[in-house]
């Protein structure tokens, strides 16, 4: 006989949309509960499979095996799904996220549905506008007017003339659709995580107290931009330039529960920490790595379409091999890095300032929210609870043939939600061990990168005379940062 | 065993496929509570109950040449309504009659494989035909107002023939292929409470043979709509070549009574 403690009661229930262009509202069609919906299940990630990496924005998928009566493909294809589920334990449904349907297979009045969050549709470029222009126009709406902002404003929402890449991406879809704000942002949360990375330069300085060469934070925000004179990017997908700001940010772009899409830090204190134990793994459901991954190097090469090279990188000097494997984050193909660096190396000479970016990546993982591990691992548990990405985990877990639970920690880079079945949550895969590197580029980048490459192998150098580095300014730190409090 | 008839739900009503195949054996039924539970890493059970189970079903009939050729056109995803087959009792429900013929309500029985058309026997010409269905049943109670419930499954049987009186109630015989023989008859009968009817019949090469009776209730519109099956249970009198039916219930309704008699197939 089975306790009461070990039934888990779940319903589902959620609403087939579709946009009323009369009333201009979001109108259900059909509603889902359970005694239509068949199998349902929604995945979130942020590393792709068997990789730990930052910068990326991958979209939320959904299937649905569902009875609609009366329903045809052409009404379902692209309507929007709103999706909820509810524990027994749970006081209202909670939400699992807003999905549009990109596929719908019919058989009788069974429907097979798959869907994507709204990262599908800053996948989405202006079709009525020339490219270039569009790119420009993608590129100008970081860079107003050749002007930088903090990251943090990059990511937010501004209420200024110029819009950010939330309000470009409804733009271009009320263009194609005449649908006004499908996608909504919600800002990182800075009151409950505080900063995220880079938002300000961090300097190297020499304590007097032990002559040790340290970090310490300036009182100057890092700013950013696409700079004028590449303002053309190679690429006006909005989903490119969320990568990027991610990628310095040293976290990922996700849509929330709520459908709302956002900025995630690893272990932001926002999330919380989730907990399993061996009651809530199911049997032969759980794989846990013996090593974690150490980030011991991360290199920051940004391109400066100009004969200038810089380079900035943080290195851990001592991995530890027997417990971690090391991977390494490099930054480059990345506009809005280029656009910081040209202003700050060209402009203002300060060629530290690459260096900051490195080391406040390699910071965000082992200081600012303490030290995140990431030990990969695999398990598929069934409990009352929610699990959200870059959240940390403690897996409590005793496999067979031991004796006593084992507590890992880690954090959770793909969360997979099956109706009546639990989640299956999972950090860098399984094949991390002979990951070397960990490397984001859009496609746009690889072509722009093998492009530049061939140009520079057949551009002519030029050379500078002595009067001309002599014209060139002097960094010089005294003058241009103030020795703020002293911070490790 | 049973006489099917097969008719096809399309968007402008019922359309009649075929008649008169016969089901051989039980169908392979595959009832799978959508209760899902799994095996904790530490031994103890983790249970998600549901209110519906999953239904899968494995159709075998016996059919002809030309009926084979009609099911054959039955594709993937069809809603498909047997008409005789008697799934309900093996789902736990008891098989409803609604009184009307052919079936007028859908039936969610959609087929989810190919319907495979098999071999001829060359003697007979007989033919096998196999149609996997699956059914969504709410076991919460019957009938499920979900939609997904198994409705009223007919258990019917075509018949000719006149009648020529509640005794000596002579079946008439029609050969049907040379192997299997089938003898049926339907004629409307008014039963007074608790009655008992004996229909006499005769029938060549009857031995082994095996006797189902199936009775349905009619009322017409203004008296009487409900429809109820009364359950009784017969038994061939070998030595009079008898039925006896025993009626239950106390009211007086207008009946139809359909009798079928089956032989096995030999050679």
């Amino acid at each position: 006989m089975w306790g009461e403690k070990m039934q888990i009661e779940e319903h589902i229930s959620g609403e087939v949309q579709t946009y009323d262009h009369e009333t201009e509202v979001w109108v259900t069609q059909y509603t889902l509960d359970d005694s239509n919906v068949i199998d349902a299940s929604t995945r979130r990630q942020c590393c792709a499979d068997g990789a730990f990496e930052i910068g990326t924005a991958y979209a939320a998928t959904m299937q649905l095996v569902c009875r609609l009566p009366g329903a045809t493909r052409f009404q379902i294809r692209g309507a929007k799904i709103v999706l909820w589920s509810q524990y027994g334990s749970e006081n209202a449904p909670e939400p699992l996220g807003e999905f549009w349907v990109t596929d719908a297979q019919k058989i009788g009045d069974i429907f097979t549905l798959s869907g994507q969050c709204a990262v599908g549709w800053t996948d989405t470029s202006s079709y009525n506008e020339l490219s270039a222009d569009a790119a420009e126009s993608m590129a100008h709406l970081i860079a107003p007017d050749g002007a930088a902002a903090p990251l943090q404003e990059l990511l937010g929402h501004r209420t200024s003339s110029t819009e950010c890449v939330t309000d470009f991406v409804n733009m271009f879809v009320r263009v194609q659709t005449g649908i006004p704000d499908m996608i909504l942002w919600e800002d990182f949360d800075t009151v409950v995580n505080g900063d995220y990375c880079n938002r300000w330069i961090y300097e190297q300085y020499i304590d007097p107290a032990d002559g040790q060469t340290k970090w310490r934070k300036t009182a100057y925000p890092a700013q950013f931009s696409v700079w004028n004179g590449n303002g053309v990017s190679a690429t006006d997908c909005p989903r490119d330039y969320y990568r990027w700001m991610s990628q310095l940010a040293g976290g990922f772009i996700t849509s929330k529960r709520n459908g709302a899409l956002t900025l995630r830090q690893y272990g932001m204190p926002e999330l919380g920490t989730a907990e399993i134990t061996t009651a809530d793994i199911e049997e032969n459901g759980c794989e846990v790595a013996d090593y974690t991954l150490q980030i011991y190097r991360v290199s920051v090469t940004p391109d400066l379409e100009t004969e200038y090279w810089v380079s900035g990188m943080s290195v851990f000097t001592d991995p530890l091999y027997a417990s971690r494997v090391p991977i390494r984050i490099a930054v480059e193909s990345n506009p809005v890095l280029d656009g910081f660096c040209k202003r700050w190396i060209i402009d203002e000479g300060s060629v530290p300032s690459v260096w900051t970016i490195a080391h406040n990546l390699w910071w965000a993982f082992y200081y600012h929210y303490g030290d995140i591990p990431i030990r990969p691992f695999r398990a598929v548990t069934h409990k009352q609870a929610r699990f959200e990405l870059g959240q940390r985990i403690s897996i409590h877990y005793r496999d067979i043939g031991e004796t006593q639970e084992t507590t890992y920690e880690s954090v959770i880079t793909s969360v997979e939600w099956r109706f009546r079945g639990g989640h299956v949550l999972a950090c860098a895969g399984e094949d991390s061990r002979v990951m070397a590197d960990c490397l984001r580029s859009t496609k746009a980048d690889k072509a722009v990168r093998e492009l530049r490459g061939r140009i520079g192998a057949i551009r002519t150098v030029t050379e500078r005379t002595q009067a001309e580095y002599d014209a060139m300014p002097i960094h010089d730190p005294k003058k241009l940062y103030a020795i703020p409090e002293e911070e490790n | 065993m049973r006489l099917i008839d097969i008719y096809k739900q399309t968007a402008g009503g019922i359309v009649y496929i075929t008649g008169g195949c016969i089901q051989t054996g039980e169908p392979a039924l595959q009832r799978t509570p959508i209760v899902k539970t799994y095996t904790m890493a530490d031994g103890s059970p983790v249970v998600y109950p549901s209110a519906r189970d999953t239904c899968t079903a494995e159709v075998e009939l016996e059919c002809t040449r030309t009926q084979a050729a009609a099911i054959e056109q039955l594709v993937s995803g069809a809603h498909i309504i047997f008409a005789g087959l008697k799934l309900g009792a093996l789902l736990g429900y008891d098989a409803q009659d609604q009184g009307n013929f052919p079936p007028t309500s859908p039936i969610p029985c959609i087929i989810t494989g190919a319907v495979e058309v098999g071999e001829k026997f060359a003697k007979s010409g007989i033919y096998f035909a196999n149609i996997p269905v699956q059914l969504i049943v709410g076991v919460s109670g019957y009938p499920d107002t979900s939609g997904l419930a198994l409705p009223v499954i007919r258990s019917s049987v075509t018949l000719d023939g006149a009648a020529d009186g509640l005794n000596g109630y002579r079946i008439g015989k029609r050969k049907w292929g040379a192997v299997q023989e089938v003898f049926f008859q339907r004629k409307q009968i008014y039963v007074t409470g608790a009655d008992s009817l004996t229909i006499g019949y005769s029938c060549e090469e009857l031995t082994g043979a095996a006797v189902s009776v199936t009775l349905w209730q009619n009322g017409t519109a203004a008296a009487d709509s409900t429809e109820t099956q009364d359950a009784f249970t017969v038994e061939p009198d070998p030595g009079t070549n008898d039925l006896v039916l025993e009626f239950l219930g106390a009211a007086s309704r207008p009946l139809y009574i359909g009798l079928t008699v089956f032989r096995q197939h030999v050679g």
